[in-house]
């Protein structure tokens, strides 16, 4: 108990942080008990469950710099998992068996593509996604002879407190790593790969064992979401939104702190969430126009990347390190 | 049995980019405790060959040790922590932390298994040592062009190497600088660390260097004392119309 404890205070910097960090996961985990709309705990769950992809995104792409695609590559096969072995085995076992295998399959994709740089490598796992799209199209309509599959459901209480405990592992997990050893080689590569390397850094080996275990989070969150399709197919399972939504929203929310993504995923969801459901029409110059969501959401996202570079949380990080500052300085003038 | 005992050695290092032969069929030794000056004129391949020795590059043909053991197949981290650090031609910094953390990243990754503490006890040591202590919070980006290539010097150091390696360290830099520098150089050596340098500050050079190899056209043409490479017809026809 006590090492959990340290490492829990070692993980956040300070008792406020901790302190808000577990006041909010108590919150979170009375929700449920609280509300009796059977919408909420999904709602949340789809909060969760975009936090935990643009985490664990953040975590490789933020820092060491390569934009990775393969989210939904990743998600896909956690989904696929659980399709197939969701009437054998309790969710919690497939979460892990998913996030296990969504980790080989990151190591070995690493190991194959890290050596390339930049772009090259953006394109590959773009394409690993629709490699597997067709993949399983293929494998379903020649092997199985089936199109997509039916999927054991789960309560929406279930779904919640099993990304709940996902989410919380995952901050804290991410929360140590960026402190460790690891975590520094990340931000070094990030920088400088080159000069990272020529003072002792193994890049090679820390650049795969981040990808892979960025993709362990997201292959989890996948097996906990197939069980609220109903009924995957690849087209669902490999779908490219989940590849893009995680990296806007750690852009949006910024990627230099743990808290950028989380920030991000919120506003990025409820906003979506809320456009989509609202009337599309707005009124511009005194005319009804029919606007799709997409497009004031595209716009607000345009804006908001146009304006605040570093996202949302950076921005509002570097105005309260400005008025510390200027809030320093004031005493030595008087 | 030659009386020296060699730190870095190169027995025919051979490097190609394409068709151009850039580094050909090259033997050099580092000595124990020497500062060895690498010159020759533009495009020579001064640079290359450093590149192969820090295995930036891959080496085509040749054997390059270190203390006896292979490093022309390893990777840059591994000859790394072997004890070989290096300088580049252009300082890479890393631009997002401050000087401080740049050293200490150094002083964390260069060996294997140093823990928290004692990367604190190297990055201070080697700070004070190359003066870059009064500066340890400062904005890399922030920082005028000698400080900025100090500071890669004290990242280097504090790898703990056994040999450094400095590309145009001295490139740049004012005389008040250059004299600075050279004695920076020399207090390196002194604390025991082998020095390979190649630069073009020729009153540096001959200063400070034990001992001198000049590359032509990626061949070496001489080897000696920095008063033997001065007297030598060939180097001086290379560099025709410089003073060497």
């Amino acid at each position: 108990m006590n090492l959990i404890k340290k490492t829990f205070w070692d993980a956040t910097g300070s008792k406020v942080q901790s302190g808000c960090i577990i006041a909010a996961a108590l919150a979170l985990a009375f929700v449920p008990k609280v509300s009796s709309d059977v919408y909420t705990p999904l709602f949340l769950s789809w909060i969760m469950a975009y936090c935990i992809m643009s985490l664990s995104w953040s975590f490789f792409s933020g820092k060491a710099g390569y934009v990775s695609l393969a989210t939904a590559s990743f998600y896909g096969v956690g989904m696929y998992l659980q399709a197939i072995l969701g009437r054998e085995l309790p969710l919690w076992t497939n979460m892990i068996l998913a996030a296990a295998f969504a980790f080989c399959v990151g190591i070995v994709i690493g190991i194959v593509t890290l050596r390339l740089r930049g772009i090259y490598f953006t394109i590959f796992t773009f394409g690993l996604t629709l490699f597997l799209n067709k993949f399983f199209h293929w494998y379903e309509g020649t092997v199985t002879r089936t199109k997509g599959r039916m999927v054991k459901p789960y309560d929406n209480i279930t779904v919640f407190y099993s990304l709940l405990v996902l989410f919380a592992i995952t901050v804290i997990a991410m929360l140590l790593l960026n402190k460790s050893k690891f975590g520094l080689s990340l931000k070094c590569i990030g920088q400088n790969e080159d000069s990272a390397q020529h003072l002792g850094v193994s890049t090679t080996k820390s650049k795969v064992l981040a990808f892979a275990l960025s993709a362990a989070p997201v292959g989890a969150v996948g097996a906990i979401m197939c069980t609220k399709a109903g009924y995957i197919d690849p087209d669902t399972a490999f779908g490219l939104n989940y590849s893009f939504f995680p990296v806007l929203m750690a852009i949006f929310g910024g990627m230099a702190s743990t808290y950028g993504p989380i920030v991000g995923s919120v506003i990025f969801f409820v906003l979506q969430d809320y456009l989509l459901r609202k009337p599309d029409e707005i009124m511009i110059f005194g005319r009804q126009i029919v606007v799709g969501d997409m497009i004031i959401f595209g716009a607000v996202m345009v804006i908001v990347i146009l304006a605040m570079p570093k996202g949302l949380f950076g921005t509002i990080e570097t105005l309260i390190a400005k008025r510390r500052k200027r809030a320093q300085e004031v005493p030595e003038d008087a | 049995m030659p009386d020296y005992e060699s730190v870095i050695q190169g027995r025919g290092v051979t490097k190609r980019f394409g068709g151009m032969t850039a580094v050909n069929k090259v033997d050099f030794d580092l000595r124990k405790g020497e500062i060895l000056g690498l010159i020759g004129p533009n495009g020579a391949g001064k640079t290359t060959l450093f590149n192969c020795i820090s295995a930036y590059h891959k080496t085509d043909e040749g054997e390059i040790t270190l203390n006896g053991r292979q490093i022309n197949k390893l990777s840059p981290d591994r000859i790394c922590k072997l004890g070989l650090a290096r300088t580049f031609q252009a300082a890479q910094n890393f631009p997002d932390f401050p000087v401080r953390e740049n050293v200490r990243m150094s002083a964390l990754f260069g060996k294997k298994g140093v823990s928290y503490a004692e990367a604190e006890r190297i990055t201070d040591e080697t700070m004070r040592f190359t003066g870059m202590d009064k500066f340890a919070n400062i904005a890399v980006n922030d920082m005028p062009l000698p400080l900025q290539k100090r500071l890669e010097v004290t990242r280097a150091l504090a790898t703990q190497p056994e040999a450094l390696m400095l590309d145009e360290l001295m490139a740049g830099l004012d005389p008040a600088e250059v004299d600075e520098t050279m004695s920076l150089v020399r207090e390196i050596r002194d604390s025991g660390v082998t020095v390979l340098m190649i630069e073009h500050v020729m009153k540096a050079i001959m200063t400070i260097c034990d001992r001198i190899i000049v590359l032509h056209h990626g061949e070496l043409i001489a080897e000696g004392a920095p008063d033997e490479i001065s007297k030598n017809p060939q180097v001086i026809e290379v560099y025709l119309g410089e003073e060497v």
